[in-house]
């Protein structure tokens, strides 16, 4: 089954989520976590420049990010959904309503995109729901920090750069 | 998509758009197979029916010589996607901060050129009329009113003066452009 996973895995430029591989292959979601964990350690022991990482309940195969500058398609998020990341992570824990007023109205659109990508999370809170960025967000940027909670800082002193 | 509120007619994000029209064209393949296999199905009716009529007669062999026997495999195409890096993502959170401070200033401004339209008008108006009034003469010169004044006072005794000269409260006159306006009293309203 490692090989199915893989190819999946490769043909696709999205995050795959575990259940949709599960699926696809007609076998329990549990033994795709651990083949997909395998495929991991896998590609992690290789000296590739290929890596397959996990985003939540999503995996991704892609071109590891210091040789990103040598791919030349089009790129996974567009300009407006990575400008609402930023302002997300820069100042999570933030309202959704917060966010729309820096943002607009697109923003709604964005936010759903980024937690399909497993980047952010939301948490209802009254009315409204407060956006924090995910440890996926972490492994997607290669920061290598152990609390999402220090993230909204590190991005401040490299705004800033400090 | 436009209607649906999904995108802005004035403000299209072309990537967006193209993603997704590559999206809707990845529909087509299936559609075609569709077509495909609805063709084969008709073929295999129509032999059928031909058989029915003319019996095993060479007509039926000769559109049985076309192998339509095939399945059309399309090549997956590994479609390759560049991932954001942080630089990018703290590229575009400078370009955000850029924009707001531009923002403050032009808010600033607007703030600043609101101050006029906040005072009262009308007071200001009252209050230059009787300054001219204070002055016991029909012909006043504008530039010795309003020497030792700043700047904004200076436009305002101006707005006003122009005010007055509309109430037909006073008449205004200038020789040439940039020369001393002349302010005269008028008899019914002085």
């Amino acid at each position: 089954m490692k090989r199915e996973v893989e190819a999946i895995l490769f043909s696709s430029s999205e995050p795959v989520s575990i259940e949709e591989i599960a699926k696809k292959l007609k076998v329990n979601v549990g033994e795709v976590d651990r083949v997909v964990d395998e495929i991991v350690r896998d590609y992690e022991s290789r000296d590739t420049a290929i890596e397959v990482v996990r985003l939540g309940d999503r995996v991704l195969m892609r071109v590891k990010l210091e040789y990103q500058y040598l791919v030349s398609g089009e790129r996974d998020l567009d300009r407006s959904t990575l400008r609402t990341l930023g302002v997300i992570a820069m100042n999570q824990p933030i309202e959704l309503s917060k966010l729309a007023k820096i943002r607009g109205n697109r923003c709604y659109e964005h936010v759903r995109r980024l937690e399909k990508l497993g980047l952010i999370r939301s948490e209802k809170k009254g009315r409204t729901k407060v956006l924090t960025v995910t440890e996926a967000f972490l492994r997607y940027f290669g920061l290598n920090v152990d609390d999402v909670e220090k993230v909204g800082e590190i991005l401040r002193s490299k705004v800033e750069g400090r | 998509m436009a209607k649906r509120g999904e995108i802005d007619p004035w403000k299209i994000d072309i990537v967006d758009l193209t993603d997704r029209f590559l999206k809707k064209i990845e529909d087509l393949v299936v559609s075609g197979r569709v077509i495909l296999y609805a063709s084969i199905l008709l073929r295999m009716k129509s032999e059928i029916l031909l058989k029915e009529i003319l019996g095993d007669e060479e007509e039926v062999c000769e559109i049985q010589d076309i192998d339509m026997d095939f399945e059309i495999e399309v090549p997956v195409v590994r479609k390759v996607k560049r991932y954001t890096t942080l630089d990018e993502l703290v590229r575009e959170l400078r370009r955000i901060e850029k924009t707001q401070r531009k923002r403050k200033v032009k808010v600033v401004f607007e703030r600043f050129e609101d101050v006029p339209h906040e005072e009262n008008v009308e007071e200001k108006i009252l209050e230059v009329y009787k300054r001219l009034l204070g002055f016991g003469r029909r012909e006043i010169s504008f530039f010795s009113v309003v020497k030792g004044l700043n700047k904004s006072e200076r436009l305002m005794f101006y707005i006003s003066i122009l005010h007055l000269a509309f109430r037909r409260k006073i008449e205004v006159r200038q020789e040439r452009l940039y020369d001393d306006i002349k302010v005269i009293l008028n008899e019914e309203g002085g």
